[in-house]
C-alpha cells in the first residue's frame, strides 16, 4: 500500500516535472547565453494551442511538431526584438507573454469559432508515451547544452567582454539561437500538456512557464541543478493535485491550488537567503 | 627570415577624437622578441588589438611570411598564426582550460559533439611542450593570477603559434613569477616564435627583448636594438612634453604639509582583510594629509576602494570615519557632507550615462533644492552650469552624460565631488582621461582642500601620480601593506616599484606583524 | 557604452507610430477575419463613441487600467518588474468590499467610508508588494518572479474566498453581497457605469506624474532604476526601490477598489479581468514616466471597448485588442536601447 502510494506519487511528480524541466532547460540555454528569455509561459501556451489546433487533423506527431514550432516562433520574435533591435530582453519576453493568450484567442475564434476549450482527441496520448517524448527531449537538450560544439560556443557567447568575439564566434547569432531553443522547448512542453488531456483549454499552462524560470534560478546554471529543481517543483504540484483529490467537491480543493505557487515562492526566497549568505553581503 | 611586417597602421577614434595610431610600421624576424614601449595613451594597446584582428585600422597592411593578412578579423589573424594575450582576459571564466583552447576549433565526436578526450590530449600536449603548470580540466575561474597568465598564453599559442602579441603580461605577476615568465618567452623564441611584448616595465625590456619600438602619441618615436638602450634613454624617448607634471614630480614635498600631522584622525582602517589569507591592514589618515595607496592590478586596490567608500561591507575589521563606524552610517549623510568619492569605475559608479549632465553633477546636492526647484529647472540648470564651469566643463546641462568625451566625464565627476570641502576625499584613479593641464589643476585643488583640513586617500596604480601629490605612500601587494614611507620624491620610485612587484629586497619602512 | 537617451520628442513620436501600426494591423485583421470588413471596422473603431453609454463605459474602464499602469510605471522606474499587478488588484477588491462592510456596521460617513475602502485596498496591495520587495532586499530573490508567484497565490485565495466562504447566501452569483450603496462611488452619468472613479484616477495620475517628474524622490528613483551602482555610490539607498515597489502595489490595490466601488458594487470572483497585465502593457508602451500613461490608457480602453463591441456586432474576436497592444509593445520596445 505504502509502496504503491509512493510509486504513484513518484509518477505524478515525473508527469508534473517533465514539462517544467524541458521548458526550464530551454530557459537555461538563454541564461547561459546571458540573454534570459522570460517568454516561456507564452511559448507554452501557443504550443498547447497549436498542438490541439493542428493535431486535430494531423495527429499526435503533427501536433507536437507544430507546438514546438509555434513556441519557437514566439520566443524567436522576442529574441530578435531584443538582440537585433536593441529592446530590453525582459520587456520583449513580457510582450511575448502578453501576446500569446490574445493571439491564441483571436486565431481560435477565426478558425474554430470559439475562444474556449478546443477538443482534439487525435492528440490524446497516454502518460507513458508523453513522458517518453519529454524525457527524450530533455536528454537531447542536455546533450546539446553540455556536450555539443554548439553548447560550448553558446556558453562562450554568454561570457562578458570580448571572449566570444575574440574566438571568432558571433555572439548574437548564438544568443538568438538560444531563444529559439527556449521557445521550442517550452512549446513542446505545452504541446505535451495538451496531449495529456486531448484538448486545449484557455490558460491551461497556469503559470508553469514562470515556474520553469524559478527552476532555472534554483538550478544554479547547471543542467543537473535545473532538473533537480524541476523535480522538486513538480513534486509540489503533484502533492497539490493529490490534496485536491481528497477535497473533492468542497471549495478547499480550489484553495489547495495556491500551494504550489506559495511553496515555490518560499523555496525561491529560501534559496536566495542561503545563496546570499554564502556569497557574503555584497 | 622576416616573419611579420606591419606598415602604415593608422586608427582614429571618432568618438573620443583621438588619433591612436598614426602610420605605425614595425617588423619582426623569426625568433625575435620586440618590445613596444610608451606612456599611457601612446597607442600600444590599440596597435596590439589591430594586430590581433580585434580592431580594424583605418589604413595599413600586415603580412606574415610575406603573405598578406586581412585586418579586422580575428579568424584571419589566427589562421595567419597570430596569438594574442591581452591586458583584459579573453578567457571564458566558466569554461575549462581545455575548452578555452579549443573554442571555435573544437575536435569533434559524432559530428556535433565536442570530443573531450581529443581536447584534453591536445591541451595536455601543449602544456607539456612549453612547461606550463596547468590542469586542462580546471575551470578558469578557479585559477590563480599566474596560472591564468599561463592559460592565456597557452590559449594564444594553441590558436596562433607563429607570432605572440602580449599586452602587459607581467603587470599582475610578482618579481619571481615575472622571471619565470620571461624565461618561458625565451623558450618560445628559441622555437622560432616571434614575440611582440608591450610593457611599461623598462627593466624587463632590457632583459627579454632583442629590439625595441618606442611609441609616442601614436607614432613611432624610435627603433633601437636592446643592447644599445638603457632605461634613461627609453624614458626620455617616451616622454611627452612634461613641463607641468615634471615640475610637480620634482617637488620634494607638496606645500602646506606639516612634518607630523597634528590633525584629527579622519579615516581609520583597523584589522581589515583585503584578500583571502592576507594579513590584516591598519591604516590611519589624518586631517590635512594626502595618503597614496599604490599597487598593481589585482593586489587589493579595488577591494580597498570598495571598503573605504562604503560601497561594500567589510567582513573583517572596521572602517572608521571621524571615529564613527562606517557600517551604521546613513549613506546619504555620509556622501553629502562627509566624504567625496571619485570612483575608478567611472561609467559604472561615477556616472549615470543616460541621465543628464545636470543630474549627474548635482547628484550630491539633492538636499539643496526646495520643492519648487524640482518642478522647474532653471535654478538647477544654473547650479549645474556653474559647478561644471569651475572645472572647465562647458556643455549644456541638459545633454546626456554619455555624450561627453572621457576627459569631460572625468571633469564632471570631479565637479560633483570636489565642489565643496568635505573632510574625507577618496580618489581612485582620479586622473584618468585628463590632459596634463587638468591633472595639474586637480593636484592644485586637492592641495587647496587639504590645506583647509580635508584628508585625501589616493588609490592609484601609477607611481608617478602617487609621488606627485602624496605626503605618504603605502604599497599593497597581495592585499597586504608591504611598504610605507613619507614621500621623498621621484628617487623613491624604484623602491616602490620593487614593493609593488613583490620583490624581496626593498628600502623604506616595512610594515609587518 | 550606452548610447545617449533619445530626445523626448523622438520617443513620443515613435510611440505614436507604433500605435498607428497597431491600428493598421487592426484594419488588416478586420479585412482578413471578417465576412463584412466594413461593418467590423465600424464596430471596432467607432462603436465606443456611438452612444453616451458606450463612451462613458470606456472612460470608466480606463480608470483602474490607468492606475495599474501608473503603479507599474513607478516600479519600473526604480528598476523593479512588478508582475504581481493582478494579485494586487485582486486583494484590493476583497479589502475594499470588506472595508465597506465595516463602514456599514460602524455607520460611517459616506465620504469617510469610501476613503476607508480605498485606503484599505491600497494597504492590501501594498502588503503583497512589500513581501516581494523585502525578499529582494534581504535575499536577492528577483522581484519579477516573487511578485508573480505571490500574485498567483493571492488570486487563487481571493477567488476561493469570494466564491466560497464569503459568498452571498442564496445567490447564484459567485460573489459577495452587494455593498451598501452609500459607500459606493457616486455615478456621474447614470445609467452608464461612469463613476467618480474616473476623475479620481485622473487626479491620481496628476499626482503620480508630479511625483515622478517633479520631486527629489522621483529623481532618486529614476537614478536607482538606471544605474543602481551609481545610485548607491551617491548615497541613494536600495530601500527607495523597495518603497517604489510598495507604492506600486498600493496603486494596484486602489485600482481594485475602484472596480468594487464602481457600478459593480460588490466583489465578484475573477473580477480583475486582466487589468493588471493590461496595465503593465500600457505602462511599457507609454514609456514609464507616467506622462504617456493617460492617453495610452484611454487608447487601450478604446481598443478594448471597440473589440468587445465588434465581437457582438460582427464576427471578430473580443480579444483582438490585447493582441494589438502586445504588437504595439513589441514595436515600441524595439526602438529602445537597453540591456541585453
Amino acid at each position: 500500500m505504502m509502496i504503491t502510494g509512493i510509486a504513484s506519487l513518484g509518477l505524478a511528480t515525473l508527469v508534473s516535472a517533465a514539462p517544467l524541466a524541458l521548458a526550464a532547460l530551454g530557459g537555461l540555454a538563454t541564461e547561459a547565453a546571458c540573454s534570459l528569455s522570460i517568454g516561456l509561459e507564452g511559448a507554452m501556451l501557443v504550443g498547447a494551442f497549436s498542438s490541439a489546433a493542428v493535431g486535430a487533423t494531423a495527429g499526435l506527431g503533427g501536433g507536437l511538431a507544430s507546438g514546438t514550432a509555434a513556441g519557437a516562433a514566439l520566443c524567436l520574435l522576442a529574441g530578435a526584438a531584443a538582440i537585433g533591435l536593441g529592446a530590453d530582453v525582459f520587456v520583449a519576453g513580457l510582450a511575448a507573454n502578453l501576446l500569446a493568450p490574445g493571439i491564441v484567442s483571436v486565431i481560435s475564434q477565426a478558425a474554430f469559432g470559439t475562444k474556449g476549450v478546443l477538443p482534439a482527441p487525435a492528440i490524446r496520448a497516454g502518460q507513458g508515451l508523453i513522458l517518453l517524448v519529454l524525457v527524450l527531449a530533455i536528454i537531447l537538450l542536455v546533450i546539446i547544452l553540455a556536450k555539443s560544439v554548439f553548447g560550448l560556443r553558446l556558453r562562450a557567447a554568454g561570457e562578458g567582454g570580448e571572449v566570444a568575439e575574440a574566438a571568432g564566434i558571433h555572439g548574437s547569432r548564438y544568443r538568438l539561437s538560444a531563444h529559439l531553443i527556449a521557445g521550442a522547448s517550452a512549446g513542446l512542453a505545452g504541446a505535451c500538456l495538451a496531449s495529456g488531456i486531448g484538448a486545449y483549454a484557455p490558460g491551461m499552462t497556469t503559470g508553469r512557464g514562470w515556474i520553469a524560470l524559478v527552476a532555472v534560478f534554483l538550478g544554479a546554471r547547471r543542467c543537473s541543478g535545473v532538473i533537480a529543481a524541476s523535480l522538486l517543483l513538480g513534486l509540489l504540484f503533484a502533492l497539490s493535485n493529490i490534496a485536491q483529490g481528497f477535497w473533492s467537491g468542497a471549495s478547499g480543493a480550489e484553495l489547495v491550488q495556491a500551494l504550489p505557487y506559495a511553496a515555490t515562492a518560499f523555496a525561491f526566497v529560501a534559496w536566495g537567503l542561503g545563496d546570499f549568505r554564502k556569497r557574503g553581503r555584497t | 627570415m622576416e616573419l611579420l611586417s606591419a606598415r602604415g597602421i593608422t586608427k582614429y577614434f571618432g568618438e573620443t577624437r583621438v588619433l591612436a595610431n598614426d602610420g605605425i610600421s614595425l617588423s619582426l624576424m623569426e625568433g625575435e622578441t620586440r618590445a613596444v614601449v610608451g606612456e599611457n595613451g601612446a597607442g600600444k594597446s590599440t596597435l596590439a588589438r589591430i594586430l590581433a584582428g580585434l580592431l580594424a585600422p583605418d589604413s595599413g597592411t600586415l603580412t606574415i611570411h610575406g603573405r598578406s593578412v586581412r585586418l579586422g578579423s580575428v579568424k584571419a589573424a589566427e589562421t595567419a598564426g597570430i596569438g594574442f594575450v591581452p591586458q583584459v582576459s579573453l578567457l571564458a571564466e566558466g569554461l575549462t582550460v581545455a575548452e578555452n583552447l579549443v573554442l571555435a576549433r573544437e575536435p569533434r565526436a559524432a559530428g556535433f559533439l565536442v570530443s573531450k578526450k581529443k581536447a584534453y590530449v591536445e591541451t595536455a600536449l601543449l602544456i607539456e611542450r612549453f612547461g606550463f603548470r596547468l590542469d586542462p580540466e580546471a575551470i578558469v575561474s578557479s585559477l590563480g593570477a599566474s596560472e591564468r597568465r599561463q592559460a592565456e598564453i597557452a590559449r594564444a599559442l594553441a590558436r596562433g603559434g607563429e607570432v605572440l602579441v602580449l599586452d602587459e603580461p607581467t603587470s599582475i605577476l610578482s618579481e619571481a613569477e615575472s622571471a619565470g615568465f620571461l624565461a618561458l618567452l625565451r623558450t618560445l623564441s628559441q622555437w622560432g616564435t616571434g614575440i611582440i611584448l608591450i610593457t611599461h616595465r623598462l627593466s624587463e625590456v632590457l632583459d627579454a627583448a632583442d629590439s625595441i619600438t618606442v611609441l609616442r602619441e601614436g607614432r613611432v618615436e624610435a627603433e633601437l636594438a636592446a643592447k644599445d638602450a638603457d632605461e634613461a634613454m627609453m624614458s626620455r624617448l617616451m616622454a611627452r612634453s612634461r613641463s607641468a607634471s615634471a615640475a610637480e614630480a620634482d617637488r620634494p614635498r607638496p606645500a602646506g604639509m606639516a612634518e607630523d600631522s597634528e590633525g584629527e584622525c579622519v579615516l581609520e582602517l583597523r584589522g581589515v582583510q583585503l584578500q583571502a589569507g592576507s594579513k590584516r591592514l591598519d591604516i590611519t589618515l589624518k586631517s590635512g594629509e594626502v595618503l597614496a595607496a599604490v599597487a598593481l592590478a589585482g593586489n587589493g586596490l579595488g577591494r580597498l576602494e570598495d571598503l573605504v567608500s562604503g560601497m561594500k561591507e567589510s567582513q573583517s575589521g572596521k572602517v572608521l570615519i571621524q571615529g564613527k563606524n562606517l557600517r551604521g552610517m546613513p549613506r546619504e549623510l555620509l556622501r553629502s557632507t562627509l566624504m567625496a568619492y571619485v570612483p575608478s569605475d567611472r561609467e559604472g559608479r561615477g556616472l549615470c550615462l543616460s541621465s543628464s549632465l545636470r543630474e549627474n553633477v548635482l547628484a550630491l546636492r539633492r538636499g539643496d533644492f526646495g520643492a519648487r526647484d524640482w518642478i522647474g529647472r532653471s535654478r538647477r540648470d544654473k547650479a549645474a552650469r556653474e559647478a561644471g564651469e569651475s572645472f572647465g566643463l562647458k556643455a549644456d546641462p541638459r545633454s546626456a552624460a554619455a555624450s561627453l568625451s572621457g576627459g569631460n566625464r572625468q571633469r564632471l565627476i570631479l565637479a560633483r565631488e570636489l565642489d565643496r570641502p568635505r573632510p574625507l576625499l577618496i580618489l581612485a584613479e582620479p586622473m584618468q582621461s585628463l590632459d596634463l593641464a587638468s591633472q595639474a589643476e586637480l593636484f592644485r585643488r586637492i592641495r587647496e582642500l587639504c590645506a583647509r583640513g580635508s584628508a585625501a586617500l589616493l588609490i592609484v596604480s601609477s607611481i608617478e601620480e602617487a609621488l606627485g601629490i602624496a605626503d605618504r605612500v603605502i604599497v599593497l601587494y597581495r592585499g597586504e601593506a608591504v611598504f610605507e614611507a613619507r614621500n621623498e620624491g621621484p628617487s623613491m620610485a624604484p623602491a616602490i616599484l620593487a614593493a609593488m612587484t613583490g620583490s624581496a629586497a626593498i628600502e623604506g619602512e616595512r610594515l609587518g606583524a | 557604452m550606452n548610447a545617449p537617451a533619445p530626445r523626448a520628442g523622438v520617443m513620443a513620436w515613435s510611440r505614436v507610430l507604433a500605435l498607428g501600426a497597431a491600428i493598421l494591423i487592426a484594419i488588416i485583421y478586420a479585412f482578413v477575419a471578417s465576412s463584412d470588413p466594413r461593418e467590423a471596422m465600424k464596430a471596432f473603431f467607432l462603436s465606443p463613441f456611438s452612444s453616451d453609454y458606450t463612451f462613458f463605459s470606456m472612460l470608466e474602464y480606463s480608470g483602474p487600467l490607468l492606475i495599474c499602469a501608473l503603479g507599474a510605471c513607478v516600479a519600473f522606474r526604480a528598476g523593479a518588474f512588478n508582475l504581481g499587478g493582478e494579485g494586487q488588484v485582486s486583494v484590493g477588491t476583497l479589502a475594499a468590499a470588506l472595508a465597506a462592510g465595516i463602514s456599514s456596521r460602524l455607520g460611517l460617513d459616506p465620504g469617510l467610508g469610501i476613503a476607508f475602502s480605498i485606503l484599505t485596498a491600497a494597504a492590501a496591495g501594498a502588503f503583497l508588494a512589500y513581501l516581494s520587495a523585502i525578499a529582494e532586499l534581504k535575499t536577492g530573490a528577483q522581484v519579477m518572479l516573487t511578485s508573480f508567484l505571490v500574485s498567483q497565490t493571492a488570486l487563487i485565495v481571493v477567488d476561493w474566498a469570494v466564491g466560497g466562504p464569503l459568498r452571498e447566501e442564496g445567490s447564484n452569483l459567485l460573489g459577495m453581497a452587494p455593498i451598501d450603496s452609500v459607500y459606493r462611488l457616486p455615478l456621474l452619468a447614470p445609467p452608464s457605469p461612469l463613476s467618480l472613479g474616473f476623475p479620481l484616477a485622473l487626479a491620481l495620475a496628476a499626482l503620480t506624474i508630479l511625483f515622478t517628474k517633479g520631486s527629489r524622490q522621483g529623481m532618486e528613483i529614476r537614478l536607482l532604476g538606471k544605474n543602481p551602482s551609481f545610485a548607491w555610490a551617491v548615497g541613494i539607498s536600495p530601500k527607495l526601490g523597495a518603497a517604489a515597489m510598495v507604492l506600486s502595489g498600493a496603486m494596484g490595490g486602489m485600482a481594485g477598489s475602484l472596480l468594487v466601488l464602481g457600478q459593480a458594487g460588490r466583489a465578484v470572483k475573477g473580477m480583475t479581468g486582466g487589468v493588471g497585465w493590461n496595465g503593465l502593457a500600457v505602462a511599457l508602451i507609454s514609456g514609464t514616466d507616467g506622462l504617456g500613461a493617460v492617453p495610452a490608457a484611454l487608447f487601450f480602453a478604446w481598443l478594448d471597448s471597440g473589440s468587445k463591441q465588434a465581437s457582438i456586432l460582427s464576427d471578430l474576436s473580443p480579444d483582438a485588442s490585447s493582441v494589438l497592444v502586445a504588437i504595439a509593445l513589441f514595436l515600441i520596445t524595439a526602438r529602445r536601447r537597453g540591456r541585453r
